[in-house]
């Protein structure tokens, strides 16, 4: 029998009921009469109890992981407004899902991950071909403070072989850093990360849909403690933010924050510009006080040469993103794509024209699609797992 | 020119190129970030459009409650907002507003809100104004009010007005953000909601309307019992209930034989001479008073009133629905209507009064019973039985019950009956005749 997907999605205010009616619609979308792992998606407003009680109602026992996120995508519905859920369920004879989790992120990430890493590391087969990874983006404290990326990957990726497809996404559940959660199976906990092991008859890919381009300069970071960026060119990085940004530009400080993007080119610095090239670091908040940049990933150190980046008019490059993606799949049969999309490429946050989901949307066609909007997104940059910013990661499972 | 001054027009040039790069990147920067802000709002607006679409589906007879209940959920969602409720007035014409209809994200205290009364300050009723408050902080009370009452940092409070009349409030409001300043709540929020006060104000009217409809459709479906009822009752003057279900059923009724049955006839003695003294109104004053009597007398005995031809009244027993005791119910409606009339006797001989005697007279064999024509239907019965009915009453006496001898042979275990031998009826013969005097 060839992998079945059945997706769906609601944004009822009622957690109950939403979770309810987009499991409903997932088992039925999907024609599915054996539902055996689950990826289960709710917004920041939302109770995720209920929600989960909701979906329970319709498949009580499948395997199930998932978490809060800042927006749901669906092959006919993209939503970010927090009320909105997605439910996507699995029925294969071919394809396993295997979950696994470890606690105490917020109190070290590198243990974190290594935790993580100990337990693929016994799980995996010959036939293990890729891996979802999500975490809580927020240490949800106060003074809010981020769990970092850098470090949870930089210690996983040590378990895991270097051909091993990897797709992450750091939750966010909204602009107040509220409390984020991770579903495993049942239960719901907050500051781990989990992962899903995909293993069977299958292949994965994954791409990185950036559709950005530097904007500046090189400027050089001067200051920086962690993920504050403190100076550049040794003025006060919001200043030197607000100088690039030109006179009368009419946006405040705190709206850097989801917008301000900073590109570090790991290329040939003055060659021909390559997106590949690029790694970008998003602006999650502003410290007004200290005229900070407060960026979601503690990599920006001093001495760092950076570009301030603007997204592509135009979004040509999913398409091509994507094709490249096919090509690679070639003879085998695509049954799903997985798309993590960071929260401010979304269209009310990226001052593009277009919905860089709803082109993937278009670009992926038949195959069925979901995913969910993201703080921060993880994948393979040559071979290590790469923390990504302002990004979208695309990964496509195809039965061999 | 030396290699300092080619040095320094290639770093002038640089230097012009790049200052010009950053002048261009700027103010395209400064283009992107405000055209992110007009995406959102744009945005917004075009959903609060698709809402006020949306609602040009809403049923006419739409329920209210459901209305608003489905209104606060799209504002919610739609427009981005973290609180959405609607105020309703607790008791027409005053001021006390509750909270109901609540929309929120998780953690919300939606039971403790949900309920809570607000007191809408008379001024700022009757000035039907909207409140959008963005700012941080307020010195007026009602503000601070709604700031305390809901927890929620930046609202916008509209009126939902219907015919003239604050109908109620919508409530609909943000939580500060913490990492974007946010765009707070806009006048745009406002024509939103406005409109769709419009479209609880036209489903109200609707609701009105219908109420009235149905007052009135009420009413007259009373009325048209009311003269379904006459209507019936009437026909059942004129028919027996069941000829009444056949002929409503079919349209028309069927004539039916009856194998035996009791027909009664009476006849006022020497009615003709009384009458002749006698006003007409007052003549047919007295005939309907004894006749109401006797239809008392035989509905209690249930036996069908068949007509009154002048002075003489006809009924029958065992028709239209049969049954055994046809004969004895017959004779005992007769002795009560004999004894009623001698009863008014004796009464008007008192007082000096002109009065009737009765004669009365039973007969029992077959039928045929049937309505006939198509205009004034009357039910009647036909047959020798009714003839020879008719030849016992007019064989009778003044006072006397007199029945013939098939009858008696029905009734004799049950009354006291003399014979009175083999008496000529016209047309009949010599027909064996008895006195029913009283029950045995």
């Amino acid at each position: 029998m060839k992998t079945k997907v059945g997706i769906g999605a609601s944004n009822q205010t009622n957690s109950f009921a939403a979770g309810k009616e987009a499991a409903m619609q997932a088992m039925e979308q999907g024609g599915i009469d054996r539902p055996d792992f689950a990826l289960i998606f709710c917004g920041g407003k939302h109770s995720p109890e209920e929600f989960l009680k909701g979906v329970n109602e319709i498949i009580p026992d499948t395997p199930k992981a998932g978490g809060s996120s800042f927006g749901i995508i669906t092959d006919s519905f993209i939503g970010y407004d927090g009320f909105e859920v997605g439910v996507t369920i699995f029925s294969s004879d071919k394809i396993r899902f295997e979950i696994f989790s470890q606690g105490g992120l917020n109190e070290n990430e590198y243990e974190a991950g290594q935790g993580l890493g100990q337990k693929l590391q016994g799980a995996l087969k010959d036939d293990s071909r890729g891996l979802w990874v999500f975490y809580d983006s927020s240490k949800q404290q106060n003074p809010p403070m981020l769990n970092f990326a850098t470090p949870l990957f930089a210690a996983l990726e040590q378990y895991l072989p270097s051909d091993l497809a990897v797709a992450g996404g750091g939750f966010l559940s909204d602009m107040m850093l509220s409390s984020t959660y991770q579903f495993v199976n049942n239960e719901i906990y907050s500051q781990h990360v989990v992962g899903i092991l995909v293993s069977g008859e299958c292949k994965m890919e994954t791409a990185i849909l950036h559709g950005c381009q530097p904007c500046s300069d090189y400027i050089t970071i001067t200051k920086a403690n962690g993920p504050l960026v403190i100076e550049i060119d040794n003025q006060p990085a919001l200043e030197m933010i607000d100088e690039l940004l030109g006179p009368d530009h009419g946006v405040k400080f705190k709206d850097f924050a989801m917008n301000v993007t900073l590109g570090v080119n790991r290329g040939d610095k003055f060659g021909d510009f390559k997106e590949s090239d690029y790694a970008n670091r998003l602006t999650l908040a502003v410290d007004e006080g200290s005229k900070a940049l407060v960026m979601f990933e503690p990599d920006l150190t001093e001495g760092t040469e950076v570009q301030l980046m603007r997204r592509n008019m135009e979004p040509d490059y999913v398409e091509e993103v994507i094709e490249e993606v096919n090509k690679k799949l070639s003879g085998s049969d695509p049954v799903y794509a997985f798309y993590i999309n960071c929260g401010g490429r979304a269209k009310p946050f990226s001052g593009v024209n277009f919905e860089d989901a709803a082109e993937v949307q278009k670009a992926i066609g038949p195959i069925p699609l979901s995913g969910f909007y993201s703080g921060v997104e993880v994948a393979r940059v040559g071979q290590n797992l790469q923390p990504l910013d302002w990004t979208g990661v695309l990964s496509v499972l195809a039965e061999v | 020119m030396s290699s300092q001054s080619n040095d320094d027009s290639a770093q002038r040039e640089i230097n012009y190129y790049k200052e010009r790069l950053k002048k261009l990147t700027s103010s395209y920067m400064s283009l992107e970030y405000r055209n992110s802000d007009l995406t959102k709002d744009v945005l917004q607006m075009s959903e609060g459009l698709k809402v006020i679409a949306e609602l040009q589906h809403e049923k006419a007879e739409s329920n209210m409650d459901q209305l608003l209940d489905g209104l606060a959920e799209s504002i919610n969602i739609r427009l981005k907002m973290d609180v959405t409720l609607v105020l309703v007035p607790v008791q027409e014409g005053e001021f006390v507003y509750q909270a109901k209809f609540v929309k929120a994200y998780a953690g919300y205290p939606v039971n403790e809100v949900k309920g809570k009364l607000i007191t809408i300050p008379e001024q700022f009723f009757e000035s039907r104004k909207t409140i959008i408050f963005n700012q941080d902080s307020s010195e007026d009370e009602f503000v601070l009010t709604l700031l305390k009452e809901f927890d929620m940092q930046q609202f916008i409070l509209t009126p939902i007005i219907h015919d003239r009349k604050v109908f109620g409030y919508f409530f609909a409001a943000r939580r500060s953000q913490l990492l974007q300043s946010g765009t707070g709540i806009l006048p745009y929020h406002q024509n939103i909601l406005e409109a769709m006060s419009g479209v609880v104000s036209a489903v109200q009217n609707q609701i009105d309307r219908n109420i009235i409809l149905e007052r009135l459709v009420e009413e007259r479906t009373k009325e048209l019992k009311r003269e379904k009822e006459i209507s019936e009752e009437l026909l059942l003057n004129i028919l027996p209930y069941e000829t009444t279900q056949e002929l409503k059923a079919n349209g028309f009724a069927k004539a039916k034989d009856y194998n035996v049955v009791t027909v009664l006839f009476t006849d006022f003695k020497n009615f003709t001479q009384f009458s002749d003294g006698m006003p007409s109104h007052m003549l047919v004053a007295e005939i309907d008073f004894y006749y109401r009597a006797f239809d008392k007398i035989t509905a209690k005995h249930g036996i069908e009133k068949i007509k009154t031809i002048g002075d003489s009244y006809m009924c029958a027993s065992g028709l239209p629905v049969e049954k055994k005791r046809h004969a004895q119910d017959a004779v005992l409606a007769a002795l009560e209507i004999r004894d009623f009339v001698s009863a008014v006797k004796e009464e008007r001989l008192k007082e000096n009064k002109p009065f009737f005697e009765i004669r009365i007279g039973l007969h029992s064999g077959p039928v045929i019973a049937g309505i006939v024509g198509i205009k004034k239907f009357a039910y009647d019965i036909w047959g020798d039985t009714v003839n020879v009915a008719s030849r016992m009453e007019s064989s009778s006496e003044a006072g006397k019950v007199n029945i013939s001898d098939v009858t008696y042979q029905l009734v004799k275990d049950e009354f006291d009956c003399s014979y009175r031998g083999k008496i000529n009826a016209k047309n009949k013969g010599d027909i064996d005749m008895y006195y029913v005097e009283r029950l045995a």
